[in-house]
């Protein structure tokens, strides 16, 4: 596997006041990185560094082996970014814009036309391509993002905050975006202050607090972390003889027609065995809520 | 779609700039034309032809009248025209034309004027002993009696000096004359013919001339490097283009504002920053975008005045457009510059726009006042050198002087001084920019 985006120590002031304390991580191809923490924990500073609009104080980020500060137009070329806030000239109209962008990219006006027409259509921004930029609305803003990284086809991604103040259907839509990305084998750091949010997304977790990296766990182990001893199960229809039945494998209670097994022993197939006469609509271990891990892991509470 | 090109475009294609840069040439065409009238306006029309002509007649004992003449153009080079020869009732008496090199002899009896045609040019002139209808394109001009000189055409101090003389052969001494008077040269002409074309090489510096032969020193007279209707039209051309000068540049800082300024204040940047491009090349596009803005205003407005000019009087000034260009950019290319550097280090963009306008009319004042209570030499050193616009004040200088000699400064360390400005204005926010965080 191959290491395509590489936070290699970064270290970064503000005056006098440090923003990062000399963080490190890799995101590999074919994978979702979530990065997460509180607000002002770094996550924006990074992600910024990493574009090449900051400059660290010190350390640097590889893409795909060029670094943002040595090799900035290589390494830029390689890497999307879609923030959370975008901000862009007002007064121009999108696809003009886009086709200004595509100059940085070296791409002729009309194929950049045509590109910007295509990609307009694949971010779901078909229709607006003549509408000026001030009159796009917070996702049409980030999808516009989107569409401008796109125009590299780059293999690493950089989604700062994105589903903040998105609808329903665009957060689908990002997350879509981002397993389809992981399909394709591409790098995608996903950063969220909300650990829930990355939950369903993320292979691995970073996570940062007041500028230090305070923990990196596989999504796998985090859900570990979070499980208990204790089987919820719902069944399509509860009775006593279902909690009978579930007596085998530990100490059940039928609360408000969810059979609770506290101090579960045994396996998860033998008690769906046991249930199935019963109809089960769901089973998993109860879990501990994933802010309060969160909080425990950056000391937080 | 070149960056440089796609910013230049929607900067120059600015509502502001194009609204300005229409209104203040509507401006400039109005004060030209009624400078026109008030100046040039008053010459009669062959004062603007491309048509010139002189000669010298002779007349007999039987009434017979003959004239050897030359025709040309504003540059003195030969015309082939008609030339009829009339009776004082108006009657053509005789008829000729001029030959390939301009030279023409006529004779009729009772004649009293001739006329000259070529293409929808016609003038006529009496018959008296030199006989001539000069234009206002002319360098030099000297008429004494006996005869006429004319210098035309002159570029790189070399011109045509046109010759018509009662004698058909002797000496020319022509002595050339500086600012202050002073002789800095001369030559002498041997001429055989009534009219004769001499190549002449001016003196760098000459102001005037005089025209005399061996033993006497004539009068001396103005010499202008440059067609002296174009002198005239000068002063028109500064009063067409003052409002320009005075309020353009204020929207130079506002499209330095618009498009730099703005982009940092508002974050605007860091998207475009994010691409593949170092700060050295954003820093430069944005740069160059906005100073081809200022050349191409300041080009069409100069062409535009150049050209009001250019239908009164047929005639286009290129020298005093020239000039006119190289005052504007100079001015507005440092405005530009000026406003652009400050906004690496006033991060609002509104604060730098206010400290902008107030920085241009504080230095526009002060260029004004300071030559008041300033020795020459010294208000010349702050003028030509340290004056930001320093390459505007050598422009507005040969505008009025036509001739750097005599020149209180040195052109070369004026140039110098002027990139010096520029090139270190950009520099110093470059410097700024390239490790500020956005």
């Amino acid at each position: 596997m191959n290491l395509m985006i590489r936070v290699e120590n970064l270290v970064k002031f503000y005056g006098h006041f440090q923003a990062l304390k000399g963080e490190s991580f890799t995101v590999n191809d074919g994978e979702i990185v979530g990065f997460v923490g509180l607000n002002g924990a770094g996550k924006t500073t990074t992600i910024k560094i990493a574009t090449g609009v900051l400059y660290p104080t010190s350390g640097d980020v590889i893409i795909d082996g060029y670094s943002i500060t040595k090799d900035k137009k290589k390494a830029s070329e390689n890497v999307g970014w879609v923030p959370e806030l975008p901000n862009y000239e007002q007064d121009v109209k999108a696809l003009d814009y886009f086709v200004y962008i595509a100059g940085y990219y070296k791409i002729p006006t009309n194929e950049a036309r045509s590109l910007g027409k295509r990609l307009f259509e694949e971010v779901g921004l078909a229709g607006r391509e003549n509408d000026k930029l001030k009159n796009y609305s917070q996702g049409m803003k980030k999808r516009f993002a989107l569409a401008v990284s796109l125009i590299s086809n780059p293999k690493n991604f950089l989604f700062d905050e994105v589903l903040n103040g998105l609808d329903p259907e665009g957060i689908q839509f990002f997350r879509n975006l981002a397993l389809r990305l992981k399909k394709e084998g591409k790098a995608v750091l996903f950063s969220s202050h909300i650990l829930s949010e990355v939950e369903s997304l993320a292979d691995r977790v970073v996570f940062l607090h007041k500028g230090k990296i305070v923990k990196e766990e596989k999504m796998e182990d985090l859900r570990k972390l979070v499980s208990t001893n204790a089987l919820r199960v719902i069944l399509n229809s509860p009775s006593e003889e279902a909690l009978k039945a579930c007596k085998d494998f530990g100490e059940p209670i039928l609360n408000n027609g969810v059979i609770i097994i506290q101090n579960f022993k045994g396996d998860l197939e033998g008690v769906v065995r046991a249930l199935k006469p019963f109809g089960i609509l769901d089973i998993g271990y109860v879990r501990q809520d994933l802010e309060s891990l969160f909080f425990q892991i950056i000391g937080g509470i | 779609m070149n960056p440089i090109i796609y910013d230049f475009k929607r900067s120059f294609l600015r509502l502001s700039v194009l609204i300005f840069l229409v209104v203040f040439a509507a401006v400039g065409v109005g004060i030209g034309y009624l400078v026109y009238h008030f100046s040039v306006g008053n010459l009669p029309a062959s004062s603007y032809y491309n048509m010139n002509f002189v000669g010298v007649s002779f007349g007999f004992p039987n009434g017979t009248v003959k004239v050897h003449g030359y025709v040309f153009d504003k540059r003195g080079c030969p015309l082939v025209a008609t030339i009829e020869m009339v009776s004082n009732s108006g009657k053509v008496v005789s008829i000729t034309q001029s030959n390939s090199s301009g030279f023409f002899t006529i004779q009729g009896n009772n004649a009293s004027y001739i006329i000259v045609k070529y293409s929808t040019y016609e003038e006529n002139a009496t018959i008296t002993t030199i006989i001539y209808n000069v234009s206002d394109f002319y360098n030099y001009y000297e008429y004494n009696g006996e005869g006429l000189a004319i210098i035309t055409g002159v570029k790189n101090c070399v011109g045509k000096l046109i010759l018509a003389s009662t004698f058909n052969q002797g000496e020319l001494n022509l002595t050339f004359y500086n600012q202050g008077l002073k002789a800095i040269g001369s030559c002498i002409i041997n001429y055989s013919g009534y009219v004769t074309i001499n190549s002449i090489k001016i003196k760098p510096g000459t102001q005037f001339i005089s025209l005399g032969s061996n033993s006497s020193i004539g009068f001396m007279t103005e010499y202008t490097p440059v067609p002296h209707i174009e002198y005239a039209i000068n002063q028109g051309v500064i009063s067409s283009s003052s409002l320009f000068q005075i309020f353009f540049p204020i929207i130079m800082i506002y499209l330095a504002y618009a498009l730099y300024s703005k982009l940092i204040d508002s974050g605007a940047i860091e998207f475009i920053i994010s691409r593949p491009l170092t700060r050295a090349s954003f820093y430069l596009t944005r740069l160059t975008s906005g100073l081809l803005t200022g050349v191409t205003t300041g080009i069409i407005f100069s062409l535009v005045v150049g050209g009001t000019f250019s239908i009164l009087i047929h005639y286009f000034p290129s020298f005093v457009v020239i000039m006119l260009i190289i005052e504007l950019i100079s001015i507005l290319s440092f405005y530009y510059i000026l406003s652009f550097m400050l906004s690496n280090f006033i991060k609002s963009a509104t604060a730098t726009l206010g400290i902008s306008i107030a920085l241009f009319f504080i230095i526009r004042i002060v260029e004004g006042i300071l030559p008041i209570f300033l020795p020459t030499n010294v208000s010349n050193i702050v003028g030509y050198y340290a004056n930001p616009t320093s390459i505007c004040s050598v422009a507005t200088y040969l505008s009025t002087h036509l001739t750097l000699a005599g020149a209180p400064f040195n052109l070369g360390i004026s140039i110098v001084a002027q990139l010096a400005w520029l090139i270190g204005l950009s520099l110093l926010g470059y410097l700024k920019f390239r490790r500020m965080d956005l």
